[in-house]
């Protein structure tokens, strides 16, 4: 994702990601992203959770409307209904 | 720069992919980040692209290369008005079944479409971009396929690219 948002920024496109993984953003560096954490696969919330897909998606277009700078935003979204975003990050969940 | 709960997910992957799937792949860090380039228009006046890395794809498009293993960098586009009934998962990186029961949870273009029916975006870009997530041998996407796709977006006059990873 970030290797892309980084040909798009040099394309001269304004642009804004999200980032699920706040240490691959940092090693590749693209200009402006969102840090959400939730799980793969889930990117938005959960399966039917329209209020939390509103929500990220609403958190997505105020960052690209109001950060004036490069780097990343922690959103504060995190995801709290079971252990599947942990047992994604050691590799032991899909 | 360990994430919220403490677990440098970069080394983990890094050691997961090259271990199990693609013995080469290492991370390619950069020393700068990449241009910001400001949004011009208040949001109720932009065009607003989506591109996504969940290996979306009509059902007579080809499916992404799920089995290379050094990763799929094609892309497909499809009208950004496609119901998402439509739209099929391709992705070696993460479980398509639970996003195919509610495709927003992945690409939100219900959500984007009723954004713009309420006049809070100006207008939605004519196509979504979409690319499946694990590429671990990067030079045909950074070389061609992302800068094909980033003047076609030049092309779409976009006013905000939004990128959402799986």
């Amino acid at each position: 994702m970030g290797l892309l948002q980084r040909a798009f920024d040099e394309a001269g496109l304004c642009t804004l990601s999200i980032t699920q993984v706040m240490e691959i953003t940092a090693v590749i560096k693209p200009s402006r992203a969102l840090y959400v954490g939730h799980p793969f696969g889930l990117t938005f919330g959960a399966i039917g959770d329209g209020a939390t897909q509103r929500q990220v998606l609403g958190a997505m277009l105020d960052a690209a409307a109001t950060m004036q700078h490069r780097g990343i935003r922690d959103s504060g979204i995190e995801w709290e209904r079971d252990d599947l975003r942990s047992r994604q990050l050691r590799k032991q969940g899909r | 720069m360990p994430d919220s709960q403490g677990i440098n997910f970069a080394h983990i992957e890094w050691e997961h992919v090259r271990s199990r799937i693609y013995a080469p792949f290492d991370w390619h860090p950069f020393d700068r980040l990449s241009p910001y380039n400001p949004l011009r228009v208040p949001l109720p006046d932009a065009r607003v692209a989506f591109v996504t890395t969940a290996g979306a794809h009509l059902p007579d498009q080809a499916p992404f290369d799920t089995k290379a293993k050094a990763g799929d960098p094609s892309w497909r586009s499809f009208p950004t008005a496609t119901p998402l009934a439509d739209l099929i998962l391709s992705h070696s990186g993460y479980d398509t079944r639970r996003a195919a029961a509610d495709k927003n949870v992945v690409l939100p273009l219900d959500h984007l479409r009723a954004l713009q029916a309420a006049g809070q975006l100006g207008s939605l870009a004519p196509d979504v971009y979409s690319f499946m997530g694990y590429v671990a041998d990067t030079d045909r996407l950074v070389h061609h396929e992302a800068p094909t796709v980033a003047q076609r977006l030049v092309a779409d006059h976009v006013d905000l690219v939004l990128l959402a990873p799986t």
